[in-house]
């Protein structure tokens, strides 16, 4: 038998998945108005408490310790104090400080390691050898890798009149992005088709009792919001928010 | 401004040239501060949405019962779970009850769009559409295991466009987009986005427009 | 036949979507048994942590929210069971995504059995390996690539003495000398947002330390182009990834078993894009000639 904690969850994950999915079939329905709410409470309060804990957890115990050695610490968490300030007109222009600090930093530390990772190594991943490979093939391959890589930049060249060669290569740059786009989409659908085959197969297996309670849940989803629809439409007007 | 100029220079700094340790410092605290920041932020997030909902249960708009469900469900898992225990068994249950069934379900309902969008929009009308059908075609039949059975001739072509032809194009998408910080991050140090940290001039009147 | 040509043009997508249902879970009910092809990627990266050593540490770090951990089930707890398997490999794991700190649970409490004398988290022993002697639970920080730039920098400050449960793990740390990033020998990312990305950056170009990225099918492309550029060691892509991993580490279940229903789905846009165009060439062509 399934106990109430156990059997709890898997009626309202049901309810929430199968309300959520209840957009596709295009009509109005509470249920989807509850799983929305529902899901985008319970995520916001999941948000606060993980981000809070390690507050508590790592920077709390830090300064706890020696208090006059982490006083850089203590600092931090005065800026991390004054960015709450954000939420009243009265005292937003506090707020702009630790924004401020927060902005400035979180830049430049992604931009300093984007130089290598994402401009000079891949610039030297495309500067492939064209002689002396093993296989015709190979060949074959680097040169597609390097002449799509430069047809595909001068597509996205605004700053200059593309016209003549210029105007080739971003013709050529063109069709190499709708093909890339192709095999994006494909990989792109992999990747969902993962997702849904992960969730349905929660909700099947095992047979008892995951199976049973989806076939109930979703019969009595699909009833009530049928009903609702042809005999009760005032209230389902009023069930349905904007 | 000069506070934008000055912590990126004290983040740069260490990270490219051998400097003393006082300034090394300096950059982990820059950093750490960061994190704890991002920590605090949320709480913004957790504020405002609050007050949007207590508006909306006030002002009696339609459907302000839901407002309710977020409130309450909102504020349980922060009493629980900050108040009480992270591993309580009411918090764990708001969890698997609705987060991560909701957060499944929203990147999960993109097959059926996904699938409606193949159907509908790819047409072999123009060299241009055609491109894009077969780019996909082939990658569809490689990435099935019945593909390879059925069709094991699209195996070597589609492998040939995931490592050439797409990688490219994401190689240019990686370089544009590393280009775009770099550029930001000089515009923000010039004071040229300064919307980003919540600096932008009000527009008094339409004259001034 | 005109008829014909125009049901195709015009099918309802709501029928596209109550037979993508339809597929799925009758797949997943009736699995066809197909063969399963191994990729030079995935083979690659099973054996980067086939040859894991004595006293290497990695840190497992989870940038997954819901929604990935579906598709990724099987990568995770394949690799994990074989990182868990290997003789004195010391374990860290990490969470940079807010959800993943239960979603770990679940993995430990499917791998792992209770060790003596404990009734609850996270005194879980996996392959032998206990809880706070092999491995510990650090679990979530917020800031995504900042605390990641932060852990380069200043390794113990960064993780704290603390792990997720409020236990004082310092002596798992000082007992292994454990004390700066480039201690860090392999750093495997379940990612539906760019975890490997950012310990690339921070600990591969600055200490050469290995990052496999297992990730969702949506950042396939990029990653590809990252192990391609020599950033990445290895890369176990989405569902199908998983799939091969799991058949590598002889694991069952997850990803195994959702290949038919994968593969007949996958036929069956191949089968709507047909008719589609058959539609569109028969009916919807000749009106606008028309």
């Amino acid at each position: 038998m399934v106990d109430l904690y156990n059997g709890g969850i898997l009626i309202l994950s049901t309810v929430t998945t199968f309300g959520l999915y209840m957009i596709l079939s295009g009509v109005d329905s509470p249920w989807f108005a509850f799983a929305e709410h529902a899901f985008v409470g319970t995520a916001i309060g999941l948000s606060v408490v993980v981000a809070t804990d390690y507050i508590f957890r790592t920077i709390i115990p830090r300064i706890l310790s020696n208090p006059a050695a982490n006083w850089p610490t203590i600092v931090s968490v005065i800026l991390g104090l004054m960015m709450i300030l954000r939420v009243h007109s009265s005292t937003v222009h506090l707020a702009r400080i630790p924004i401020t600090i927060a902005t400035a930093a979180g830049i430049a530390v992604s931009v300093r390691a984007e130089i290598f990772s994402g401009i000079i190594n891949q610039i030297k991943a495309t500067i492939l050898p064209l002689m002396g490979l093993g296989t015709w093939w190979d060949f074959v391959v680097n040169v597609t890798v390097v002449l799509s890589v430069l047809f595909v930049f001068t597509f996205y060249f605004y700053t200059t009149e593309i016209k003549g060669p210029l105007q080739t290569a971003n013709k050529i740059g063109r069709y190499i992005l709708y093909l890339a786009f192709g095999v994006l989409f494909a990989q792109t659908y992999m990747g969902r088709l993962g997702l849904l085959l992960g969730l349905l197969q929660s909700f099947i297996q095992p047979y008892y009792p995951n199976g049973a309670v989806t076939v109930v849940v979703v019969v009595v989803m699909i009833v009530s919001t049928w009903l609702l629809h042809k005999r009760y439409p005032e209230l389902l007007e009023k069930l349905t928010p904007e | 401004m000069v506070m934008i100029v000055f912590i990126s220079i004290f983040i740069y700094i260490p990270y490219f040239f051998e400097v003393p340790q006082a300034l090394t410092n300096l950059e982990n605290w820059f950093m750490d501060t960061i994190v704890i920041i991002a920590a605090f932020a949320v709480w913004v997030g957790f504020i405002t949405a609050t007050r949007r909902e207590v508006v909306r249960i006030q002002r009696r708009r339609k459907g302000w019962f839901y407002a309710v469900v977020i409130l309450v469900l909102s504020w349980a898992m922060v009493v629980i779970g900050l108040g009480v225990s992270k591993t309580n068994v009411i918090f764990e249950f708001l969890q698997y009850a609705f987060v991560l069934p909701g957060d499944s379900t929203i990147y999960a309902i993109l097959v059926f769009y996904l699938t409606s969008a193949g159907a509908r929009a790819f047409r072999v009308n123009s060299l241009e559409s055609a491109l894009l059908t077969f780019g996909a075609l082939f990658v569809l039949l490689k990435q099935a295991p019945l593909g390879e059975v059925l069709a094991p001739w699209a195996g070597p072509m589609a492998i040939y466009l995931q490592d050439t032809i797409a990688m490219a194009a994401t190689r240019v998408f990686s370089v544009s987009l590393a280009i775009g910080s770099v550029v930001l991050a000089i515009r923000l140090m010039l004071g040229q986005e300064m919307a980003l940290v919540g600096l932008v001039r009000r527009v008094a009147s339409r004259e001034e427009e | 036949m005109s008829n014909i040509f125009k049901m195709m043009a015009h099918i309802d997508r709501r029928i596209y979507y109550a037979a993508v249902f339809l597929l799925t879970a009758l797949l997943l009910i009736y699995p066809l048994g197909l063969p399963l092809a191994i990729s030079p990627e995935v083979r690659h990266t099973y054996e980067m942590v086939e040859n894991l050593k004595p006293g290497d540490l990695v840190i497992i770090n989870f940038c997954l929210s819901a929604s990935g951990y579906q598709q990724l089930q099987g990568a995770c707890n394949s690799m994990i069971d074989h990182v868990f398997q290997k003789e004195g490999v010391l374990v860290i794991f990490t969470m940079t995504a807010d959800q993943a700190p239960i979603m770990l649970e679940g993995i430990i409490a499917n791998n792992g059995e209770l060790m003596a004398g404990y009734s609850d988290y996270p005194y879980y022993e996996i392959n032998g390996k206990q809880y706070g002697v092999d491995y510990v639970n650090m679990g979530y920080y917020p800031g995504l690539f900042k605390w990641i730039a932060s852990l380069s920098a200043d390794f113990r400050t960064a993780l704290g003495n603390n792990d997720w449960y409020g236990v004082d793990v310092s002596e798992f740390f000082d007992s292994h000398d454990i004390n700066h990033a480039r201690d860090v020998d392999l750093v495997i990312s379940f990612d539906s947002d760019d975890g490997a990305g950012d310990f690339m950056n921070y600990f591969f170009l600055e200490y050469g330390t290995p990052v496999v990225q297992s990730q969702i099918g949506v950042m396939v492309a990029g990653a590809k182009v990252q192990y391609n550029a020599g950033n990445y060691a290895g890369i176990v892509p989405s569902i199908r990834g998983a799939a091969e991993y799991q058949f590598l580490a002889n694991y069952p279940g997850y990803a195994l078993t959702q290949m038919d229903a994968f593969s007949v789905v996958q036929f069956f846009l191949i089968l709507l894009m047909v008719l589609g165009n058959v539609g569109y060439y028969g009916y919807t062509r000749h009106q606008k000639e028309a």
